[in-house]
């Protein structure tokens, strides 16, 4: 809605921008059910130290950044049906294959072609990927 | 199968989209990561090598 040559107002203040956000579900696996609220826009510093982390095999550095920068919520609970803190300690309370499925449907989210398009052989969706596309 | 080492890859990606966009890595760093998003939307509209349609 637009208006024009409107009686004189003060423009409201404190709108926040809206964050990109994603929520990844799991049918079909064994965490279907499990529901998970990811931040999209994250620097590119943050990126390549989360793929560092994930390559020099420390995963606990891994699970912490990705708790600190990128997991936002979740509904995931413990044996006892407390919940579990959507932050690093909770990335690391988790199942490591959680963990992985997790930040691989995160990358594919911040890197990814959108659905309809098809991912061709230039898919970027991983590191690989991405320097052999940069090279074409 | 011989596969390049991550830090060779990350360095390709990085110096590509650096080159791309004729910006400085620390420039790169600062830049939101769904740039790569863009990038592959991008890629999806280039012409086939094959029959010179978009992919």
């Amino acid at each position: 809605m637009v208006a024009i040559n409107g009686a004189k107002a003060e423009v409201r203040k404190g709108f926040r921008l809206p964050e990109k956000t994603a929520r990844i579900t799991f049918e079909g696996t064994d965490y279907d059910g499990a529901e998970i609220q990811l931040r999209l826009s994250v620097s590119f510093a943050q990126f390549i130290a989360l793929r560092e982390s994930a390559q020099g095999e420390d995963q606990e550095g891994m699970a912490r950044l990705f708790g600190q920068n990128v997991l936002m919520d979740w509904n995931l609970e413990d044996d006892d049906g407390k919940p579990i803190p959507a932050d690093g300690d909770g990335m690391l309370a988790i199942p490591l294959e959680l963990t992985n499925l997790i930040v691989q449907h995160w990358v594919e989210a911040v890197s990814g072609v959108p659905a309809p398009l098809e991912p061709q052989s230039g898919d970027i969706s991983t590191l690989a990927g991405a320097s052999i596309a940069m090279g074409e | 199968m011989i596969t390049k080492p991550w830090e060779l890859e990350e360095a390709e990606l990085i110096d590509g989209l650096c080159q791309r966009y004729s910006c400085l890595p620390s420039q790169l760093m600062a830049e939101d990561v769904t740039i790569l998003r863009m990038v592959a939307i991008v890629q999806e509209g280039q012409p086939d090598e094959a029959d010179g349609k978009p992919g």
